[in-house]
This record gives C-alpha cells, sequence and structure tokens, in this order.
C-alpha cells in the first residue's frame, strides 16, 4: 500500500510541466531526484545551487518541492514544511491558478506522506477554492480534482475508515473519467482502482472488489505498467484467498510474481509473499508456507531498513561527526598534557640547577668556615 | 510544649525523607517500579513519576526515567518513550557524570533504536560498549544488570538479523549476569528463556523449546502476578503448537496469553498475539475469527507503525544529546586525566621551590658565619691596624660637617681604649652611661658611632659582646660547657632569648649550633 503512494506521489510530481531548462540543469536536477533518498544533503545542496539562477517560477516551485521531500528522507520536518510552504507562497505570486492547485496539492501529497493527515486535509480543502475557479473545459481541473480526492481516499482509507475512502476514490475516478485525454489517466486510474477494491475487500464485497481490480490491471495494462499491474493481481488473489479459492489465488500471485520480477518492487513483493504464504497455510501445506513467510519476513525486514537508510545515515553523519569532535578533544588534551610536561619538565631542571648550585656554594661555605674554625 | 513537639515531629519526618533516599530503600522501591513495568504500564509511569519528583540523586533519575521509557515504548507510544529519554540530559549536564551514567546512557539509546528499528545502529553501540573489559569485569549490581539487558538487547538484534546461533549465545552470556537477587534480575532471566524458546524453534530445536516453555509456564502459572511475561511465554509457546499444526491448541494457548493482558496496553505484544491468533484462525478455516482479530492486528499495527515513524522524528534530538553527553564526559575525563598530571608537576615544583628557599637561607646564613669567622680571625690584625682604620673612618665622616676632624678623632681614640677594656660586658652599659663615662656629649657620640660603625649604639655594643663572648667559646675551651643562659649574663644580655636572637643575627648561627661545631672541630 505504501509503494502505491509512492507511485501516485511520482507520477503526480512528474507532471509538474519543465520549461525551457538547460540541458545540463536538467541532468543536475534528474541526479538530485535519484539522490532524494539515498544523500538527501547531495540533492538539497544541488537544489539550493540551481534555486540561484533560478528565474523561471514552475523550476523554482519544483526545486522547492525537491528540497521539502528531500528533508522528508532528512526527518528535518521543520525544514521540510518550510519549503513547503516557499513553495505554496511562489504559486501565489503567480497568479496562474493552474500552478496555484497543482502545487497546493503537492504540498497536501507531501503533508499525507508525513503523515500529517489534518494538514493534509486542509490544504486539499484551500486547493478546493481554486479548482472551483478553473473553467470546466479546462483538462486540469479535472486531474486535479481526480489527485485531491484520491488523496483523500488514502487519507481515509490509512484511518480504516473503507467507506468514505471509497466514496472520495469514485468522486475521483469521475474526475479522471472527464479528461478527454484519456491516456494520461490510465495510471492514476490504475492506482485509485487499486485502492477501490481493496475498499470492497475491506467492506466484504468481494465481487466489487474483483470488479474493481479487474479494472485496476485493465488500466495498468494499457499503458504497460507492469507493476501497477501486479498490484491489480494480488489484489485479485486476495479476493479470491477471502473466498477460498486458494488455488486461484496461488495461479494469479505466481502470474503477478512474474510481472514484478523485473521491477523489483520491495513491497510488492513482500505483499505477493505474504499473500503466497497464507493460502499455502489454508491449503494445509506447512512446508510451502515456511518457505514463503520466510521470504515473506525477510522482504519486510528489507523494505522497513531500506525506508530506515536515511535515518541511518543521519545517525552515522552524526556519529562520525561526533567521533571526529571527540578526537579534536583528545587532540588537544594531548597537546595540553605535552605543553604541561615539557613546562613541567623545564621547570624541574632549572629549579634543580639552581639548587644544585647553591647548595655547590653552600658546602664551599661550610668548608671554609671549618677550615677558620680549625685555625 | 506543642511547638516543641511539632518541632521533633518535623525533624523525625525529615529524616525518614532523607534516608527514603539511601541506597537500599532506593534499589526496594526501583525494583518495584521495574516490577511494576510487567504488570501494569500505565501504573508503572505513574509509580515511577512520583519517585522521580522526590528523589535527587541524578544516577537514580536516570534509571527511572529509562524505565518510564519501555512502559512507554511497551504501550507502543514510541514519541512519548523517545521524548522521556531525551528528557532527562537537560539536568544531567551540569552535574558529573559518572562511568555508571554514561553506560546507561548508551544502553537507552540501544534501547530507543531497537524500539524504532534501527537494529543495526542498536548493534554497534552495544557492541562497543560490551567491548569494555571495566564494564564486564564491574562487580557494581546496577552494571551487572546493565550487561544482562545489554547481551539480551543485543540477542535481539542477532535474532532480527536471523542469526539465531548469535542470539542464543549472547542469551547465555545475559544469564550469567543474572542473580536472582531480586525482581529485576529474575524478570530479565525469565524473559531471557521466552526468547531463547523463539530462538530455538526457529532452529527447528521443537523438543528442547517445549521443555524450556513449559518450565517457564508452569513458574509464571504459580506466581500468577507477571501477565506479560504469562503472555509472553504463551505466545512463544503457541509457536511450537502451529509449527506441528496442532492449531487448535494454539489458539486455545493465544487466547489464554490474550486474556492475561486484554485490559493493559502492552500493545506491542497484543500485535503479536493478534497476529498469531489470526494466522491460526485462518489456518483453522474459522473466517469470523479470522477476520475480527485480523482487523485488530491490522488497526493496532498500523497505530504502532505510524507511532514508530514518528517516534524516529524524535530520535535525532536523543542521539544528538548523548553524543553531546559522551563528548562531555570525554571531556571531563581528559580534564581529570590533565589536571591530575598538572598537580603532580606542581607538587614537584613546589617541593622543589620550597628546597630551594631553604637552601638560599642556608646559604645567606653561611655567608653570615663565613664573614663572621674571618672577621674574626683578622680580628688580631684589625686590632693592631685599628688606629689606621679610624683615620680612614674619620674621612669617611668629614661628610658630615657638625663635628670637627680632631674632636672626632678623639672620640673614637676613646671608644678603641674602652673596646679594650671589656667594659662592654657591663649589663648596665648604655649610650647615656659611655657617655658619662668618657665626659663627650651624647649626641656626638652617638653621631660618631653611627658614622664611623655604620650601626647604632645598641648594635655596636652587642656586636661587641657577641664578638667577645665568640672569640671565648672558640679560644677558651671551659667556656664551651657553660649554658647559655650563663653565656648570656655573661656578655650582659638581659635574656636568653635577646642573647640567641642577637648571636644568630651576628654570627649566622645560634650559640648552640655555634658551640657545637667549635666542640666538633675541637674533637677532630
Amino acid at each position: 500500500m505504501k509503494s502505491v503512494i509512492k507511485i501516485i506521489l511520482l507520477l503526480l510530481v512528474c507532471q509538474l510541466p519543465l520549461y525551457g531548462q538547460k540541458v545540463s540543469d536538467d541532468s543536475l536536477l534528474k541526479k538530485a531526484n535519484l539522490e532524494i533518498y539515498d544523500n538527501p544533503d547531495h540533492a538539497i545542496h544541488i537544489a539550493k545551487k540551481l534555486l540561484e539562477k533560478e528565474n523561471d517560477i514552475n523550476m523554482s516551485i519544483r526545486l522547492y518541492m525537491l528540497m521539502s521531500t528531500a528533508n522528508i528522507a532528512k526527518r528535518n520536518f521543520d525544514e521540510s514544511l518550510l519549503y513547503t510552504l516557499k513553495a505554496k507562497e511562489l504559486a501565489q505570486k503567480s497568479n496562474d491558478l493552474k500552478i496555484q492547485t497543482r502545487v497546493l496539492i503537492s504540498v497536501a501529497i507531501q503533508y499525507q506522506q508525513m503523515q500529517l493527515f489534518s494538514k493534509s486535509l486542509e490544504t486539499l480543502n484551500e486547493a478546493d477554492g481554486y479548482l472551483k475557479k478553473l473553467p470546466d473545459d479546462a483538462p486540469e481541473k479535472h486531474i486535479e480534482t481526480g489527485r485531491s480526492y484520491a488523496i483523500r481516499g488514502m487519507i481515509y482509507k490509512s484511518k480504516w475508515n473503507s467507506e468514505i475512502a471509497l466514496e472520495k476514490f469514485l468522486i475521483s475516478v469521475r474526475n479522471f473519467e472527464k479528461v478527454k485525454e484519456k491516456k494520461t489517466t490510465y495510471a492514476n486510474m490504475s492506482v485509485v482502482y487499486y485502492n477501490i477494491g481493496y475498499c470492497y475487500l475491506n467492506l466484504f464485497q468481494r465481487d466489487k472488489a474483483e470488479e474493481a481490480f479487474i479494472r485496476s490491471a485493465d488500466y495498468a495494462r494499457k499503458v504497460q505498467a507492469k507493476s501497477l499491474e501486479a498490484f491489480a493481481l494480488k489484489g485479485m488473489a486476495e479476493v479470491y484467498k477471502q473466498k477460498r479459492e486458494n488455488r486461484k489465488a496461488l495461479d494469479l500471485l505466481i502470474q503477478s510474481e512474474n510481472l514484478s520480477k523485473n521491477t523489483g518492487d520491495i513491497i510488492l513483493n513482500e505483499g505477493i509473499y505474504k499473500e503466497m504464504a497464507d493460502n499455502y497455510l489454508a491449503m494445509g501445506n506447512p512446508s510451502r508456507y515456511q518457505l514463503y513467510n520466510k521470504k515473506h519476513f525477510e522482504m519486510r525486514f528489507k523494505r522497513e531498513q531500506n525506508e530506515l537508510s536515511s535515518i541511518n545515515q543521519i545517525i552515522n553523519n552524526h556519529n562520525k561527526e561526533t567521533l571526529k569532535k571527540s578526537r579534536e578533544i583528545k587532540k588537544q588534551y594531548n597537546i595540553l598534557t605535552i605543553i604541561c610536561i615539557g613546562i613541567g619538565i623545564i621547570l624541574i631542571i632549572l629549579l634543580l640547577y639552581f639548587i644544585l648550585n647553591i647548595r655547590k656554594t653552600n658546602r664551599k661555605y661550610q668548608k671554609q668556615i671549618q677550615q677558620l674554625i680549625r685555625s | 510544649m506543642r511547638q516543641k513537639s511539632i518541632q521533633i515531629l518535623f525533624i523525625v519526618f525529615c529524616s525518614i525523607f532523607i534516608h527514603g533516599q539511601s541506597g537500599p530503600d532506593f534499589s526496594i522501591l526501583l525494583d518495584k517500579a521495574f516490577q511494576k513495568l510487567y504488570q501494569d504500564p500505565d501504573d508503572c509511569i505513574s509509580y515511577s513519576q512520583s519517585l522521580l519528583i522526590s528523589d535527587q540523586n541524578i544516577e537514580h533519575k536516570i534509571i527511572l526515567q529509562n524505565i518510564i521509557s519501555q512502559a512507554y515504548a511497551m504501550k507502543g507510544d514510541y514519541v512519548q518513550s523517545v521524548n522521556v529519554s531525551t528528557q532527562k540530559e537537560v539536568y544531567e549536564e551540569k552535574d558529573k557524570l559518572s562511568y555508571f551514567m554514561q553506560v546507561f546512557g548508551d544502553y537507552d539509546l540501544a534501547d530507543q533504536y531497537q524500539n524504532l528499528d534501527l537494529f543495526d545502529q542498536s548493534q554497534r553501540i552495544i557492541s562497543d560498549l560490551l567491548a569494555s573489559k571495566k564494564l564486564l569485569t564491574s562487580n557494581d549490581p546496577k552494571l551487572k544488570i546493565t550487561v544482562a539487558e545489554l547481551y539480551q538487547l543485543q540477542a535481539l538484534n542477532f535474532g532480527i538479523n536471523r542469526n539465531y546461533a548469535l542470539a542464543l549465545e549472547n542469551l547465555e552470556k545475559s544469564n550469567r549476569y543474572i542473580d536472582n537477587h531480586n525482581e529485576e534480575n529474575r524478570i530479565i532471566g525469565t524473559e531471557n528463556k521466552i526468547f531463547q524458546t523463539t530462538y530455538l524453534l526457529r532452529q527447528n530445536k521443537q523438543e528442547e523449546a517445549r521443555k524450556l516453555i513449559e518450565g517457564v509456564i508452569s513458574d509464571l502459572e504459580k506466581k500468577n502476578d507477571q501477565p506479560f511475561l504469562s503472555a509472553l511465554a504463551y505466545e512463544a509457546s503457541s509457536r511450537y503448537y502451529f509449527l506441528k499444526e496442532d492449531y487448535n491448541k494454539a489458539v486455545e494457548i493465544l487466547e489464554k496469553g490474550l486474556l492475561k493482558i486484554e485490559k493493559l496496553p502492552y500493545n506491542y505484544l497484543k500485535v503479536k498475539i493478534y497476529e498469531s491468533l489470526s494466522k491460526n484462525y485462518f489456518a483453522l478455516h474459522n473466517d469470523e475469527k479470522y477476520y475480527d482479530y485480523n482487523k485488530l492486528y491490522a488497526e493496532l499495527k498500523a497505530k504502532l507503525d505510524s507511532n514508530n515513524k514518528e517516534g524516529i522524528r524524535y530520535i535525532i534530538k536523543l542521539v544528538e544529546t548523548n553524543q553531546n553527553k559522551n563528548l562531555e564526559f570525554q571531556k571531563q575525563n581528559e580534564q581529570r586525566k590533565f589536571w591530575t598530571l598538572a598537580s603532580i608537576f606542581l607538587l614537584i615544583i613546589m617541593l622543589l621551590i620550597i628546597y630551594f628557599l631553604i637552601e638560599t637561607r642556608r646559604k645567606k646564613d653561611l655567608k653570615k658565619q663565613f664573614d663572621f669567622f674571618k672577621k674574626q680571625k683578622n680580628r688580631a690584625q684589625l686590632i693592631s691596624s685599628i688606629s689606621n682604620e679610624g683615620v680612614i673612618q674619620t674621612e669617611k665622616s668629614t661628610e658630615s660637617n657638625k663635628i670637627s676632624k680632631e674632636k672626632e678623632f678623639e672620640i673614637l681614640q676613646k671608644l678603641n681604649e674602652w673596646e679594650k677594656s671589656g667594659l662592654y660586658l657591663n649589663k648596665n652599659m648604655s649610650l647615656s652611661s659611655l657617655s658619662a663615662q668618657m665626659e663627650i656629649n651624647t649626641k656626638y657620640l652617638s653621631e660618631v658611632i653611627n658614622n664611623s660603625k655604620g650601626k647604632n649604639f645598641n648594635g655596636y655594643i652587642n656586636e661587641l659582646r657577641i664578638n667577645h663572648i665568640a672569640h671565648l667559646l672558640k679560644t677558651d675551651p671551659t667556656y664551651l660547657n657553660y649554658k647559655v643562659s650563663y653565656l648570656a649574663e655573661f656578655s650582659g644580655f638581659s635574656s636568653h632569648s635577646a642573647f640567641t636572637t642577637v648571636f644568630k643575627s651576628v654570627t649566622g648561627m645560634s650559640p648552640n649550633a655555634y658551640i657545637q661545631e667549635i666542640s666538633k672541630n675541637k674533637a677532630s
């Protein structure tokens, strides 16, 4: 489910247009985009650099959003919010309703990712105001409304409120359907139908769920999105699992596994393995169950650790810095100690020299005195 | 009367209060807090917090806060857990950090890392900690149980990475640090056994696991006051039956475990039980129960996951404070080492300076003695050339033109004669009596003495007396046998102490030392 959110994020964010950019900047930006999760600091660095010479408002907004996402990866939520708000501000300056709504919805996605659901909903409501002002014939109006309701649906779904979520997803679908340029909406449609399927599953409406998953798979096939199709098949398999048609479910899952082989999507695989394990368990095949259960846990562990990789990076950086500081302290005190020993030894030698000298004269005096007494 | 009794009561109360903070009593209270951790986390939190308010000892506070933080973690409230851990650093900074505090701070961080699934970080910290010989060989019970807990945490880290052999090894090590002297030790011991069961099952050593867990369960059933541990043990035991495909028995045991903690907020454990229950019901094709528990599992799991994510947001702050504290500790350590070294050097230097000063004073005295003996040796020659000296001295005194040269010469002649007469040994000799004797004006006499001898009358006469007695001591051995007080009287001093002081100032040594020196030389 997480991955679906990510996919939608990817799809939606990439729709932000790119106008008249130099190739070098473009490749830099691509690099920054790639490094968001692996090396967020570097991504932010690139974005800041690009921002300095950027005049185009769309591009600036995109850069701000990128920095915001990179900061989420760094778990620096305050900073992330700051950039999000900057992007929002910039959008308001642009006076272009389309850009304003697009940015607002991106901001809402950001909030949703940060699990700040109430903030996200608030932003979506704000976006609704702009959406109403858009002319009915503009394709953006329907696309953005569709996105907006899709996010709402996901928020309710993560709150285990399937009825409301379903309602929102259906509105989203209706809006996507209104778009004349159908092809652009297929991927989104597939994702939304996938979510609808799960809502029906949660509500135990298996037939409707199956229908939704079939549609999701259809749309995925139209844009040749294999991973989306695999997700849809996995959803369908869950329907059959509920119906106790385990053999059929397993067939679908194997199909799904084949589709997902090339994408290497951990979350998809995790889901597939879990379903496979469940079905084998239901069929009373413990050895197979053990095998796939193990695979499922491996994937889950991998995913969890992947999600934590950026935080691990930050902690490692902190550790490195601390080690550096600790070394500095050690060095500082080593120098101090050497100075202390040096001064101490010099003083001791000097004093010893004086003392020996004075003792020598004293001995001389003593001898002379004795001679004087004897004489 | 009433006021007095109130006062006494107050004093008694205070003494109880102060006594309440001392070692053995605190460890009893602490043990109770730890016990509550496994009985009811909410109760444990409020109990520990009440202890926290009344306690001033920083080490106690840290331990209590760790317990509170663990209680929140058991509830699945990771944000609070991390926050409680972070809080303590605020008042820690200005205090001296002890070794225990450093170890415990690191342990706490490792614990938090573990709660938030940052296993690699947790493992790294613990490996660093457990590499220290000082920690492993410590006899402090507080440190010993911390080591046991560290090994347990490390075992969990290895278990997560599916390295069951190492996990079991660490649990063995953890057991070695447990001595069952209090509840905390016993609880950790039981927990270790339950974890051992889980890992044995993973290694397919099913019978071994069954024996172990059955022992634990029968122990826990006897006591019946350990809901958390019981539920944990039942959960582990259900895994055995699940593997044996005896799903009915597994369900029965799990329901029993769930019953134990149903009303308690052990959410982390509940998730595990719900998951196992839903799986077993699924295997039993009991759809109704399966959906019920699956829903409970999914909802609680989602809640815990989001708590976990939120907790991670705060961990960075905890990492920072922990690292700052460690740096502070290092600084204090280095400072201590530096100051120890510096004070050793300072001490040596001070001692040398004192010795140096003593030697310089000795040098001064010896110089005086040397001058004195030299003078004494030349005395005979001096006496013969005294008239010449007088002339030289008069020449010096021409600077003051108050007294004519002839008059001065005359006075000096008279003084010379008087010196030879030995009359200065008279106790009553004074400037006025001398001037009367010589029939010279007191003022003239005083001035001539000042000018020619370079000292006032008292100094002049004292020197004459000392020179005389010193000469006698040197030349006539009988004088060596006299007491110093007699010598003082003999040379015209009114007191023993005055004689000693003047003698020392003239010769550079005390009369006794002088006598010793002379007799030593005489003997040799």
